[in-house]
């Protein structure tokens, strides 16, 4: 008796949420073991119209007449399910979860490749546990569509105890700007390099996810062989080192690899002058790799760093021939105007780091 | 001693303070009450004109930067007051949003001046971006005002000659928000528009709004020319000029305040906005169904100087030619509420 009496009653139907914040706080009560059909179980869905639909999991209405159409068989609920699982809610999620928390600080780290970003995310990653999310989250690659709601559900629950939400990955400052996700108040900063040691970075990192045994490279590495035209290693790498050096001084030349540019495309629109000016339009802080680890205690108290995702040294700037330096000087001018103005007034000034409007 | 209060931080933080403006003592009065220590071009943009600065010369703090100078002068640029409307509606996230999309000659007049009636001091018109028709120290004045009242409203009401694209394209109908309009036969639009403007041109110079200047312009007339020519064919003649003058009755209006140019584009936007939708012959009855309104005294009624049997042969070609989409979107509404035996309808439902 007293038994049946503590037994909790059926759980009653929660109202079907209205907005991306009422979808993310619900996702609460999602239960993994169970799975998306059992949570989506516990909302009513009566009357629940396509407009809904749309405004609380993507966060838009619809775009046109034939999706805003409720149709005599239209099940909400399955609705809710596909757009949930669907590409659209993964690729927007940085945009999407930051606007429905709007009252939460945004702390915006912008990952130029190969600048000592992924160390840098990792510590941002402890700091920030429950109030992180990252460009990493928007690749199915990295995080199958059907684990969302868990991903999400590890946010949520802890989001009330920050007043920050963190967001990092190789996400351009013109997004964050043009999707005014970026105010007066948030907080962003980047780590720049010298263009021609990112460009050997880039080389070395490829050839050491490449050197990995096969059964350990991930989707991410299978993506680049196939984007990359890099096939015919994908059986393995040769073991000589003058063989696998003359592979990456290859690469160096292959503008897939080592695009153009890529500091100003990051922070700018791929130039020196519109990076300047975006940086200083959101007063972003930065700092170059070679004060990284004096900057990281500075400005984070973290005091000493190995590094995370480093590669092996295959190649080195000492390998570079002139015609090489020539090259890259050539390919990355305008990365090298804006490095070495930073790098100039850091010096100038004695400081670990700048801000976007003191450049 | 007076407490100074932190200068603000966010649009929302500047709008509130609004309230507080004193139109007498203007934007210098308004300022009197912020601290300015510290405060940055950064934070006077985006409070203000709710971004952040767009370059290196704007963003940077010069020696001798005044920011309650620099805030003097965002309050009274036009950009401020071009984007009032968005950044108010941004700024309260909370109020639901009622938005009338005026189609020129679709009683709009009528129906704007209901709403202003029941949300007095509640509405956001679209002549308050234009300081041609609102001057800064009106605009802030209504802005003041609205200001003052937000807090006890649940709602914002935005009325005018605005095109749906307009809002939808910058996220500003939301689902749980309101939208509606009212549409009409496009060859009794075409001719309420130039009985309108031979309405304004019949007022004496100094009575005519600044909207009868584009009909003047139209007929190459100038602005202190006075009344209209007495003769009925003269004025018969200047109705017929007035008509077939693109610039007085634009192509397809009805599809360019609703969708893109198009019946295609207006059947989509409405239907993603959702926006109800009713016919001018249906107004009346919608009006006292909807808002409760038993009578309506047409507001802005015309004098009609162009009947329907004036115009000949021609002229009903001409302007079917130039009408072809809207009557397709008028045809289809029209068509519906009549199968329907409603009053209005909603833009998923066409």
């Amino acid at each position: 008796m007293l038994r049946r009496l503590l037994r909790p009653a059926a759980a009653r139907p929660l109202p079907a949420p209205q907005s991306p914040r009422e979808l993310l706080l619900s996702l609460k009560h999602y239960d993994d073991a169970q799975g998306l059909d059992a949570f989506l179980a516990r909302f009513d869905f009566t009357g629940v119209s396509p407009h809904q639909v749309y405004a609380s999991v993507l966060g838009r209405l619809p775009e046109s007449a034939q999706v805003a159409a409720t149709a005599a068989d239209y099940d909400p609920r399955q609705h809710f399910k596909q757009m949930l699982l669907s590409e659209e809610f993964q690729s927007h999620l940085i945009a999407y979860v930051l606007r429905a928390f709007p009252e939460k600080k945004r702390l915006c780290f912008v990952h130029v490749p190969k600048c000592a970003g992924s160390d840098l995310a990792s510590h941002l990653m402890q700091r920030y546990q429950g109030a992180f999310i990252g460009q990493l989250d928007q690749d199915p690659l990295h995080i199958a569509p059907e684990r969302l709601p868990w991903r999400l559900q590890m946010l949520v629950v802890n989001l009330h105890r920050y007043d920050t939400l963190a967001v990092t990955g190789h996400i351009g400052l013109h997004w964050l700007l043009s999707e005014k996700l970026l105010r007066f108040g948030d907080v962003s900063f980047t780590v720049i390099r010298d263009p021609v040691d990112m460009a050997v970075s880039k080389v070395n990192y490829v050839l050491t996810l490449m050197q990995r045994d096969l059964s350990s490279r991930t989707p991410l590495v299978m993506e680049w062989i196939r984007r990359f035209n890099l096939h015919r290693y994908s059986e393995g790498l040769p073991t000589d080192a003058q063989e696998l050096k003359q592979i990456a001084l290859a690469m160096l030349r292959d503008t897939k690899i080592v695009p153009q540019e890529n500091i100003c495309s990051f922070l700018g629109s791929g130039t020196a002058r519109s990076a300047l000016d975006l940086c200083a339009s959101a007063n972003i802080e930065l700092t170059t790799v070679s004060r990284y680890e004096a900057w990281l205690k500075a400005r984070w108290g973290i005091a000493s760093s190995a590094r995370v995702n480093e590669s092996n040294k295959i190649l080195s700037r000492t390998d570079l021939s002139a015609d090489d330096l020539v090259y890259l000087s050539q390919l990355r001018r305008e990365d090298m105007q804006f490095y070495q103005r930073l790098d100039e007034r850091l010096t100038a000034t004695g400081r670990l780091s700048i801000f976007g409007a003191e450049i | 001693m007076s407490l100074l209060i932190p200068a603000p931080r966010s649009p929302r933080e500047l709008l509130t303070a609004f309230a507080h403006y004193d139109e007498q003592r203007g934007i210098e009065g308004f300022l009197d009450a912020f601290d300015f220590h510290g405060v940055t071009p950064h934070q006077v943009y985006y409070s203000v004109l709710g971004r952040l600065p767009e370059s290196v010369q704007a963003a940077r703090m010069a020696a001798d930067y005044d920011a309650r100078r620099h805030m003097h002068d965002a309050i009274a640029s036009p950009e401020f007051q071009r984007n009032f409307i968005g950044t108010v509606l941004h700024s309260f996230p909370e109020k639901q949003r009622v938005f009338f999309v005026h189609v020129p000659k679709c009683a709009g007049s009528d129906l704007a001046k209901h709403l202003l009636e029941r949300y007095p001091d509640g509405c956001l018109k679209q002549k308050i971006l234009r300081p041609a028709y609102v001057p800064g120290a009106k605009a802030r004045r209504q802005l003041q005002r609205l200001m003052a009242k937000l807090p006890e409203r649940e709602q914002i009401v935005v009325m005018g000659h605005f095109a749906l694209d307009g809002f939808l394209s910058r996220g500003l109908i939301r689902y749980g928000d309101v939208a509606f309009s009212v549409v009409r036969d496009p060859i009794s639009m075409a001719l309420s528009v130039v009985n309108y403007a031979l309405t304004l041109m019949e007022l004496e110079p100094q009575d005519r709004p600044l909207v009868a200047l584009g009909f003047i312009k139209a007929l190459n007339l100038r602005m202190d020319t006075h009344g209209l020519p007495a003769d009925p064919a003269a004025r018969k003649q200047l109705a017929l000029q007035l008509l077939h003058d693109p610039k007085v009755v634009p192509a397809n209006n009805l599809c360019n305040f609703l969708g893109r140019g198009n019946a295609d584009s207006a059947f989509e936007l409405c239907a993603t906005a959702n926006i109800e939708l009713t016919t001018v012959s249906r107004y009346e009855a919608w009006l006292q169904q909807r808002w409760g309104v038993r009578k309506s005294e047409r507001a802005n009624a015309s004098r009609q100087y162009l009947r329907h049997e004036d115009l000949s042969a021609d002229d009903l070609a001409y302007l079917h030619e130039r009408s072809q989409e809207d009557r397709r979107f008028y045809e289809r509404i029209d068509k519906q509420l009549t199968s329907s035996d409603q009053l209005s309808l909603f833009g998923a439902q066409l």
